[in-house]
């Protein structure tokens, strides 16, 4: 069965090795000219007890000949190494699907504990089509001569049913067989004994007989001249920061304090030794940002990244970053929940915090990724903005951006966009706080620059940068760093739009939800009627607002916003452009919007729109 | 005033040069003048170039001082001035650091970010100057404020102990610890002078009086002749010995690991401690911190300033880094082409 895209599930016990084996199916899927994305789901715990429900990691993968935009939905293959993992996600499971399972789990007692009756997995095997592998004794059969502990053959099964997902995707194991040898993190024994648990899984008897067909999705061609890489939200960030610190030939320095789901940024960042890369594990995120502003203090580019709780903290220092005008980069990776809410599930609950999250007016420019590559474009346009109007730049980046993956084409650096910082004005009776005649940001001068001796800090300053507590200056400066702001619209790209410009409806977006809204407006234009059309307009920068928005909203009836929050931007949208009519859509359940989400809030919506003339 | 950024380093700097024209805002009286001054002209007497100083401060009467230098100053916020002198430090290592805290700012809202600069031991000095008291905020208790003290805040008395900053600073990895009274122009300057010297954090605490909140911590100790009869003044290789020109001179011995204060006229010489602030083990510079009247002098000077090339160098093992720019001229980067196409692959081609 030859298919246009698929979605695969791995899923089981924490500690099975599902994000691992998951990552190298995708990979595997990328080198074969499939366009792929991922979405990891795991528990915040570490090693969660084993046949938990709670406990179960899982790995998501659609692969598609053409374009495809999200770790996809409804499932076509799922592969459950544990009667938990079964019991978790059997319902995403498309009626007819694959369901692979590892049999030497299933045993009644396992079923029982979890409650699966013999009468419901029964029916399983009537409505799917279930391939029960027993896996722990194909394994123990496998290593039967070597004399090894049952607990280390069994840690090859995420190995062994990835040879079995090759077979069944027809898909050569060659690749991942170099990758097991060439992987330095992997002793001699692993490497070993993974390898023949993916030759056991691709080519065995058994799993031949039980598996006579393949599920095949078309492939494109070979394309000789761009190369790509499958990136995630976090390290397409760390690229887009390395770029655009070489660009502007500023050492790199990065602080974080430990967090999910930000870690990866600070662990991929890490892992380089360049010299003009450096990392700060600071004592807690105040320490993160505070050294980064020291940084910036410097002349070298401050980057912070955290999530939720940790942007919390940094209240008070971005603040201090907007009065003392040093050009700084706030990352932050949200998740779900206030306080600690819920760690590694996502969410895009962090906008107020970021538009406004501070004592009196402090504007920051904030910009939001849209997938995981576009980390890239995003940390480089922040760094953009950042050096060039002296400024503070957040970047919104999300728990699903960040535990996701794709396939992103690498750009020649020669394509970027240069960064190029405005000159110092003559030091002679130099003004700290004497803002540039046409954008307003005042220069940044790096702390050691011969003749620029001034003192900056939080209080308010005459332009000369004497301590002032002045109403008329106060006012003149508050406006002044609010213009500031305003005026970076002019480096910022145009909005991103799609589906039916004539449409009467309109889905207005930001951040991670892009991808769901593009995959359903695609589908959607196949089979709606006209009254139903839709067109969507996203926002790449929420403050401050790119140019045209207002117009291009006032060309449809319905304008919605869709959002993963309790409709933050709704809000902040109907504050800017009071004349329009916003109809939030919104879900809070810690998870990304998919095609089902879309279909379920927004068809209602148009199918009323055309009933009560809603405008 | 010779302005040492134009004529470069010259022997004619002052410590005038070093002063901005700011009219300096604090209380007439107040202990941070004579800091000032002392601070100036220990630059003055090291000829440092007014623009290679950076003085990070927090929030607080102290950390206002940035204002009233002509140097570099960076006035943050409060307690977490540590921080953006760790940054900067990270990515200028050449430059003076000059961390400007108080005991409220350092001690309390900071204490934190303390401990980790004292663990990192990065190369800058830390003026901690100690009131016991809040100023800025009109008089609260602070967590160095004698027990019982009565204040806006604890006007029936404070209840908790002092904590001691030179212990904290110590037990948490400072490599060298002193502490000076506002007082001695000629002891902070000396002390000054060591601790940018020495290679790592240079902890300095200084008792500064607060006239109009607590005029009374220091009275005594401001005095020249009560401080020469009854407090440890520090001088190197040198016998702890306290009051020597007084009536009665006193020494310390240590005897069953505890510190004793005994009539030098009947201690045996051998039985004197002698000062060496170089000891690697932090334990005597712990013990001469904790030193408080009437029981013990109060230990004034560098109590400790111990360095090994090892040790000096940031803990966290990486070189400090240099600009970018001067770096690629050496050819010591990987081709941003070469970072970005790691792992990169052609679609289709397997």
């Amino acid at each position: 069965m030859a298919k246009t895209s698929i979605t695969i599930k791995l899923a089981g016990d924490s500690g099975d090795g599902i994000q691992l084996s998951g990552h190298r199916l995708a990979m595997i899927q990328a080198l074969f000219g499939h366009d792929v994305v991922t979405f990891a789901d795991y528990p915040a715990e570490i090693r969660a007890p084993k046949g938990t429900l709670y406990g179960v990691s899982a790995y998501q993968i659609q692969m598609g000949a053409g374009a495809v935009f999200t770790p996809g939905d409804a499932l076509d293959i799922l592969v459950a190494l544990s009667p938990a993992a079964y019991e978790v996600w059997l319902h995403k499971l498309k009626d007819g699907g694959i369901l692979l399972i590892d049999e030497d789990q299933f045993t009644s007692a396992q079923r029982d504990q979890l409650g699966i009756d013999a009468a419901s997995f029964q029916a399983a095997h009537q409505r799917y089509r279930m391939i029960k592998l027993p896996m722990r004794t194909v394994l123990e059969r496998l290593f039967k001569e070597q004399n090894l502990k049952k607990k280390i053959i069994l840690q090859s099964k995420n190995f062994f049913a990835l040879g079995v997902l090759c077979w069944l995707l027809e898909k050569d194991i060659a690749g991942t067989m170099a990758w097991i040898h060439s992987n330095a993190k992997l002793s001699p024994l692993f490497k070993r004994i993974n390898a023949q648990a993916l030759t056991e899984g691709y080519t065995a008897s058994l799993v031949r007989e039980l598996i006579p067909f393949h599920v095949t999705v078309a492939g494109r061609g070979a394309d000789a001249q761009q190369r790509y890489r499958f990136i995630s939200g976090t390290s397409a960030l760390a690229l887009g920061f390395i770029a655009a610190a070489r660009l502007c030939q500023r050492t790199l320095f990065y602080a974080s304090y430990p967090i999910t789901p930000a870690s990866p940024l600070l662990h991929d960042l890490a892992a380089y030794h360049e010299p003009d890369i450096a990392t700060f594990q600071a004592e807690d995120e105040m320490a993160a940002i505070g050294a980064a502003i020291g940084a910036a203090y410097g002349g070298q580019l401050g980057v912070v990244g955290t999530s939720g709780p940790g942007m919390s903290l940094m209240s008070e220092f971005i603040g201090l970053a907007v009065m003392a005008e040093l050009p700084l980069v706030v990352v932050d990776v949200q998740r779900a929940g206030p306080s600690t809410g819920m760690p590694t599930k996502t969410s895009q609950g962090d906008l107020n915090l970021a538009l406004a999250g501070r004592n009196d007016s402090a504007p920051v420019v904030v910009l939001a990724a849209h997938s995981p590559s576009d980390g890239f474009a995003k940390a480089h346009l922040a760094v953009k903005v950042a050096l060039e109007r002296n400024c503070v730049v957040v970047v919104l980046a999300d728990a699903y951006l960040a535990g996701s993956h794709e396939i992103w084409p690498i750009p020649e650096p020669g394509e970027l966009a240069p960064i190029v910082m405005p000159s110092l004005p003559p030091p002679d009776n130099f003004e700290p706080y004497r803002p540039h005649p046409q954008h307003l940001s005042v220069p940044w001068v790096p702390c050691g620059t011969k003749g620029y001796a001034h003192t900056r800090g939080g209080l308010e300053k005459t332009p000369a940068g004497d301590i002032s507590y002045d109403g008329t200056n106060h006012e003149a400066m508050i406006l002044r760093r609010h213009h500031k702001v305003l005026y970076v619209a002019d480096l910022l790209p145009p909005l991103i739009t799609g589906g039916d410009p004539e449409a009467p409806h309109v889905i207005v977006s930001w951040g991670s939800t892009l991808g769901a809204i593009r995959q359903f407006v695609m589908a959607h234009r196949l089979a709606c009627q006209p009254h139903q059309r839709l067109a969507y307009i996203h926002l790449e920068s929420l403050w401050p607002l790119q140019a045209r928005l207002k117009e291009l909203v006032m060309g449809h009836d319905v304008v919605m916003v869709l959002e993963n929050n309790l409709g933050q931007a709704t809000a902040h949208l109907r504050a800017l452009l009071p004349d329009v009519t916003f109809v939030p859509v919104l879900k809070n359940d810690g998870k990304p919007w998919s095609g089902q989400d879309l279909t379920d809030r927004i068809s209602p919506l148009l199918a009323s729109a055309h009933t009560t003339g809603v405008s | 005033m010779t302005d040492p950024t134009s004529a470069g380093v010259s022997q004619k700097s002052t410590k005038l040069s070093y002063r901005s024209p700011r009219d300096v805002r604090w209380c007439s009286g107040c202990g941070d003048f004579y800091v000032l001054n002392a601070l100036t002209s220990t630059w003055a007497q090291l000829e440092l170039p007014k623009d290679q100083i950076a003085l990070i401060s927090g929030i607080g009467c102290s950390s206002r001082l940035p204002y009233y230098c002509s140097t570099y100053g960076f006035h943050t916020i409060h307690g977490r001035a540590p921080t953006v002198a760790y940054g900067l430090h990270q990515v200028r290592p050449e430059l003076s650091i000059w961390i400007v805290t108080g005991d409220g700012d350092g001690l309390s809202i900071g204490g934190n970010h303390l401990i980790h600069l004292c663990r990192r031991n990065p190369n800058m000095v830390l003026l901690l100057f100690n009131n016991e008291i809040y100023g800025l905020t009109k008089g609260q208790s602070s967590p160095t404020s004698a027990v019982q003290l009565r204040t806006r805040s604890t006007p029936r008395g404070t209840t908790s102990g002092p904590m001691n900053a030179l212990q904290l600073a110590i037990s948490s990895g400072a490599s060298f610890a002193a502490r000076v009274i506002d007082t001695d122009l000629a002891m902070m300057r000396q002390v000054f002078a060591a601790a940018h010297a020495h290679p790592g954090l240079g902890f300095v605490e200084i008792l500064t009086s607060c006239v109009v909140f607590n005029e009374h911590a220091f009275t005594d100790i401001e005095k020249k002749t009560w401080r020469r009869d009854n407090c440890l003044l520090l001088r190197r290789q040198q016998p702890l010995i306290v009051g020597a020109e007084s009536a009665q001179p006193r020494a310390v011995v240590v005897h069953d690991f505890a510190p004793q204060l005994k009539e030098l006229a009947s201690t045996s010489k051998e039985q004197i401690v002698i000062h060496d602030p170089a000891r690697r083990e932090s334990s005597y510079a712990y013990m001469l911190a904790g030193f408080r009247a009437p029981e013990l002098p109060l230990a004034l000077g560098v109590l400790r300033d111990y360095s090994s090339p090892q040790e000096a160098s940031d803990s966290t093992g990486r070189e400090p880094v240099a600009a970018a720019s001067a770096l690629q001229q050496l050819k010591a980067l990987t081709p941003l082409e070469d970072i970005l196409h790691e792992d990169s692959f052609l679609r289709g081609a397997s």
